[in-house]
């Protein structure tokens, strides 16, 4: 074959394989559109079977029975309809869908299903509830997959049965999950369950930064005066980090115990430590640092200017007396400013 | 008589080069997009998007930070309110929309005023990135999202650096005010932040061509096609553009842009680069390219991450006067872009961002428009003059149409394939009709267009040339 034969030939396979290419999409669309057609039609009779079982239609449950062996089909349906119910009704429609079998065909498909099957799968078992759920989502947690890892336990966090937070710890320890957002929401789920595992957890040796701050965060949302001495310590870690999760944590918990902390955080080289020492003497309503927080007025950092204005009237009148002192002296422009600002925003 | 041969000798070389170095750019190019499309189609299968709001929002609500909607308004008094509607009824659990009045000649201010009962407020902030005064702060109590600046006029970086100066948020989203965003634009785009909340420092979400879709109340409620041809071509062309190209790049950490029709940041990594850049008409891309700068300097790990769901509609010019001003606008914005940041061109300091994304503004951008121009001017007059294999040429000129529709039928595969959001099978066919037109004329002229923002930048010409919108209000 001569060059120029082969280039033609390169060029008619290139514009054939385009033109059958497109082809075939458009011959998959219409079956796709069928298929869709269907599965609208199914997603229909489904919510309008649990919408009937919500009225105390209870045979409606049998129409659901033939889409207990196309679990993804229900799965999808299911989170979105349980999103529009609440309470009781929300319970009465999923006791229903246990009772049909649902739970075991859906654990199937977290083992079998598509990537994307196997998530709604896992998801839609978490919207279920009940205690077969669980197990079955513990299975679930097994998944080499992190992102469906990451829906059970999210899913047993929102069902009451989270990991310890030692265990949460080794997730990330060995590369199986993130240190995500979703991951902290988690963490702060367990801890708030736990908070005693939460302490014992922080023990810990080998924690990187990052995870200590997770931990101390979730120790300081979780209402437990007993995370006080270990927030106090962590303060002055020598983290910067560590020490902002540490701050925000005491301010948080709000116990007069946090002031000496608080007072050093104020003072802390780090301007983001100094802000958040700011931010959680307001929160905490320390009104006898208020003199300390009135200096930070005139900090080099806006952010612990703002948060220092902020703090000052969310102390009250103590706050406010330092702000309208500091706004009427001109000797200090930046801090003037930072008063006034503070004081009119509080209107 | 033998110079006279040296000399025609010497004529054929040169048209051989030339002829060879116009397929071989060509032939660069389309192997670049080939790779392109496969980065693409394999970050589209490892992580499909997700069809449901519900899910979405059983994901991500609880874990998601709050963002700010940075809209910069110039003149745009008789859109503004629905806009700003729109905004504010998006799906997402915490979020404030910045409003800038740019020095608007027009009653922008006012009618925001009056729509929304605003007053004037006080607001402390710091003026970390450089922008023109701020005459005043509005709010009102019955919208506790809306924040409303007046400033003076400067430009579209001045205003998003007003808006990130006055934002609370640790997010900040960059937009056009006529922008159309999906209802669960933020929630989707907001994924990278919510998984990666360390390294991710901006998301570029993709835009879609709204020309042809039905929309009501500043929401695209159904997608169609474009019934004018120009719009048409540059549906394909987006596809290309965003759900083949930037999610490629984005795979490999080599993206050099995030659309400034929509875009998430990290504020803070915002103001470490100091905002905005003025004097640019490539705001978008020089902000991109300052962040992977920044963090390729201190060597901290960074993620510029692309969301490939459709988050945000525009509209596409529908005449060629038009569409030639936005197009060598654009192609001016890149090369300052390019230039400002020479020191970054193929560097290995910059990594991937050097080599790769750098390497492909040179080779697609910089001298893709002039070397094709070149051949498609030189060639013919090579052959004219007899100099030139014109079987040869219709051979690899076919190859090089051939690659073009295989990209642009790739594209709208993976459009098909994994979000399959145009609605029947009609549609498709129509746009497999563009597909392959848009090789035959519109992608030289659209080279021709680049070649002029070339000279505008070459002869160092300003401003955004009029760009006349129809509106959506008239549409489907």
């Amino acid at each position: 074959m001569s060059s120029l034969t082969l280039i033609w030939v390169i060029a008619l396979v290139l514009i054939g394989g385009a033109l059958t290419w497109m082809s075939a999409l458009i011959v998959a669309r219409f079956v796709k559109e069928a298929r869709a057609s269907d599965r609208a039609d199914d997603r229909k009779i489904i919510i309008q079977s649990l919408s009937g079982l919500l009225r105390g239609h209870t045979d409606m449950a049998m129409a659901l029975l033939p889409f207990v062996r196309r679990p993804e089909v229900l799965a999808e349906a299911i989170l979105d309809f349980q999103g529009l119910i609440r309470g009781a009704d929300q319970e009465r429609a999923m006791s229903a869908l246990r009772e049909l079998g649902l739970v075991e065909a859906l654990e199937q498909r977290t083992i079998h299903g598509s990537r994307d099957e196997r998530l709604t799968s896992v998801e839609a078992l978490a919207a279920l509830g009940g205690e077969a759920v669980k197990s079955a989502l513990r299975r679930a947690m097994g998944s080499k997959d992190p992102n469906v890892r990451m829906a059970a336990i999210k899913g047993l966090a929102d069902a009451g049965a989270p990991p310890t937070p030692s265990r949460l710890l080794d997730y990330v320890g060995t590369g199986e999950l993130a240190p995500s957002r979703v991951y902290a929401e988690v963490m702060r789920q367990a801890v708030a369950a736990a908070p005693s595992e939460g302490l014992l957890a922080l023990q810990r040796q080998d924690l990187h930064p990052l995870m200590r701050a997770i931990l101390l965060d979730a120790l300081g949302r979780s209402g437990s005066y007993e995370a006080v001495p270990a927030l106090a310590a962590a303060a002055g870690d020598l983290d910067p980090e560590v020490r902002t999760a540490a701050v925000r944590g005491l301010g948080r918990l709000q116990h007069p115990a946090a002031a000496g902390p608080l007072a050093a955080a104020l003072v802390d080289p780090t301007w983001t430590v100094r802000s958040a020492g700011a931010e959680a003497v307001g929160a905490a309503g320390l009104a006898r640092l208020a003199p300390q927080v009135a200096t930070l007025l005139n900090d080099p950092e806006w952010w612990v200017r703002f948060r220092a204005g902020d703090a000052l009237r969310r102390l009250g009148k103590p706050g406010l007396g330092h702000l309208e002192a500091v706004a009427a002296d001109d000797s200090r422009p930046v801090a003037q400013r930072a008063a006034e600002r503070a004081l009119a925003e509080g209107g | 008589m033998p110079d006279l041969q040296i000399l025609a000798l010497a004529v054929v070389r040169f048209a051989e080069t030339i002829a060879w170095a116009v397929i071989a750019t060509g032939l660069a190019q389309n192997v670049l997009y080939l790779y392109q499309l496969i980065l693409a189609a394999r970050a589209l299968s490892q992580a499909p998007p997700v069809n449901q709001a519900a899910l979405l929002w059983r994901r991500y609500a609880e874990a998601a930070p709050p963002i700010t909607l940075m809209a910069p308004a110039y003149n745009e008094a008789l859109t503004i309110v629905e806009s700003v509607r729109s905004l504010l009824a998006l799906q997402y659990p915490h979020f404030e929309v910045v409003v800038v009045n740019d020095g608007s000649k027009d009653e922008t201010l006012q009618v925001l005023i009056d729509a929304f009962e605003l007053h004037p407020v006080e607001r402390h902030y710091d003026l970390a990135a450089a922008c023109q005064p701020i005459r005043g702060l509005y709010a009102a109590a019955n919208q506790p999202r809306l924040l409303v600046v007046d400033k003076v006029n400067g430009g579209k970086a001045d205003a998003l650096n007003a808006a990130i100066n006055l934002s609370r948020s640790p997010i900040v989203c960059s937009m056009d005010a006529d922008s159309l965003l999906e209802v669960d634009a933020l929630l989707r785009a907001v994924a990278p932040f919510v998984e990666d909340p360390e390294r991710t420092v901006a998301v570029g979400g993709t835009i879609r061509i709204a020309n042809g879709c039905k929309i009501s109340f500043g929401r695209v409620v159904e997608v169609g096609v474009p019934k004018n041809m120009l719009a048409r071509l540059q549906t394909i062309e987006y596809l290309r553009a965003f759900l083949m190209a930037r999610l490629a790049w984005s795979r490999i950490s080599a993206l050099t842009i995030i659309s400034g029709a929509f875009g998430l940041f990290r504020r803070q990594a915002v103001l470490d680069v100091g905002g905005y850049s003025h004097g640019t008409v490539g705001e978008d891309m020089e902000l991109v390219v300052k962040l992977h700068k920044h963090y390729r300097r201190l060597g901290k790990p960074y993620r510029i991450a692309f969301t490939p769901e459709p988050v945000c509609w525009t509209e596409a010019p529908e005449t060629m006067a038009v569409l030639s001003r936005q197009r060598a606008r654009w192609h001016r914005g890149a090369l300052e872009t390019f230039f400002r940041h020479r020191d970054m061109i193929l560097n290995p300091r910059y990594g991937r961002i050097g080599v790769v994304g750098f390497g492909h503004i040179l080779v697609v951008d910089v001298l893709g428009p002039i070397i094709e121009i070149f051949g498609y001017v030189l060639i013919p007059a090579f052959w004219l003059l007899g100099v030139l294999d014109i079987e040869y040429l219709w051979a690899l000129l076919a190859v090089t149409f051939g690659f073009g529709i295989v990209i642009s039928v790739g594209a709208l595969a993976l459009e098909e394939t994994e979000l399959r959001r145009f609605p029947n099978a009609r549609s498709l066919a129509v746009l497999m009709g563009a597909a392959i037109l848009e090789n035959f004329g519109y992608r030289q002229i659209n080279n021709f267009w680049r070649l002029r923002g070339t000279w505008q930048f070459l002869t160092g010409a300003q401003g955004w040339g009029k760009m006349t919108r129809k509106g959506f209000s008239s549409q489907a």
